[in-house]
């Protein structure tokens, strides 16, 4: 698992060849939120690295649990020691693909939807996913935005009888990165 | 009896107090003050980059969730949405610059925006992992410049 993410962008790079196609950025926004009769629980992470081929469609994340802030201390222990178990499984990763890459005009400003496919490994499980989202056009600047829902059984992310109650089995991610062209 | 209900006035008191002090303390307690934690660890920035490098479990085992004091020259301040981040530049790579990567306390973005750069700092947060490209921390705060 380690170097995957690497390797997965060193052959985005290298068999896409320019580097104006590719856009990068180290500090994109994912939350996620959790909604229950006895609890609302909400976390931003503001550090996440992605990564779009323009030409292949290749879409890539990678995202540091101990990133995730909480409004509450506990919560946030909870999470990373009990739930996402950050010491084993420090990263959260997304390797896929923009489904309809030649229907969107990257040279032209403008919002375009599209669906995403691909893997996507959380608490060292992976799972393939596919999701509608939109990128939207902005100067030098693509702005990709998605919502989701993700199982947390799905991931194999036990949570503790006590809190059963407070913790949605279904948790909604958000996607916001806005992607700035890699100079080379 | 009055002594009875006297008792259970007590009882009932205590158990108020120890209620409140477990959601107070316990449920409901605060973050911890990053900017007054001691840091675990003290070393060179270029140190800790290369540890990550070198092997990235092992490090990312002693390191990550770590408060960390860290001296070096910061090359760069990038700054994003609410984020500032302090920039240690040791590589280029496939995202451009790649090195350690600290972002700020709200507190500190002020200071960090009147150092001029290139500029030897000493600064202390708390490590997240490594993004492969980058070795990342935040709640940073600057111990010396």
């Amino acid at each position: 698992m380690k170097r995957i993410f690497s390797t997965l962008l060193i052959s985005l790079i290298l068999v896409g060849g320019a580097f104006a196609q590719r856009f990068v950025t180290k500090t994109g926004h994912i939350k996620f939120y959790s909604d229950t009769p006895v609890e609302t629980i909400e976390a931003h992470n503001r550090q996440v690295n992605s990564a779009l081929d323009i030409e292949s469609g290749d879409f890539v994340f990678k995202v540091l649990m101990r990133g995730f802030e909480f409004e509450k201390a506990l919560m946030q222990e909870h999470f990373n020691e009990n739930y996402v178990e950050s010491h084993k499984y420090p990263n959260a990763t997304f390797v896929g693909k923009i489904m309809n890459p030649k229907e969107i005009d990257f040279g032209k400003e403008g919002t375009y939807g599209t669906t995403v496919e691909g893997d996507l490994t959380i608490h060292g499980v992976t799972r393939k996913i596919q999701e509608k989202g939109t990128f939207t056009v902005r100067g030098d600047k693509i702005i990709g935005k998605a919502k989701f829902k993700v199982l947390v059984d799905d991931y194999d992310i036990k949570i503790p009888k006590a809190v059963i109650e407070n913790i949605a089995e279904e948790i909604e991610i958000t996607v916001d990165v806005e992607l700035d062209k890699l100079k080379s | 009896m009055k002594k009875a209900l006297k008792i259970i006035g007590i009882l009932v008191i205590v158990g108020i107090i120890a209620a409140y002090g477990v959601y107070e303390f316990v449920i409901n307690k605060s973050h911890p003050d990053y900017e007054k934690l001691q840091a675990e660890y003290s070393m060179q920035v270029v140190e800790l980059y290369n540890q990550f490098q070198d092997d990235e479990d092992a490090a990312g085992q002693k390191y990550n969730g770590k408060m960390i004091q860290l001296e070096g020259t910061m090359n760069k301040v990038e700054s994003s949405d609410s984020l500032l981040t302090a920039v240690f530049v040791f590589n280029k790579g496939m995202f451009g610059d790649e090195g350690v990567r600290i972002s700020m306390l709200p507190s500190q973005h002020e200071n960090l925006k009147e150092i001029e750069l290139p500029a030897d700092v000493k600064m202390k947060a708390y490590c997240i992992g490594s993004t492969d490209s980058d070795v990342v921390l935040k709640k940073g705060s600057i111990v010396q410049h």
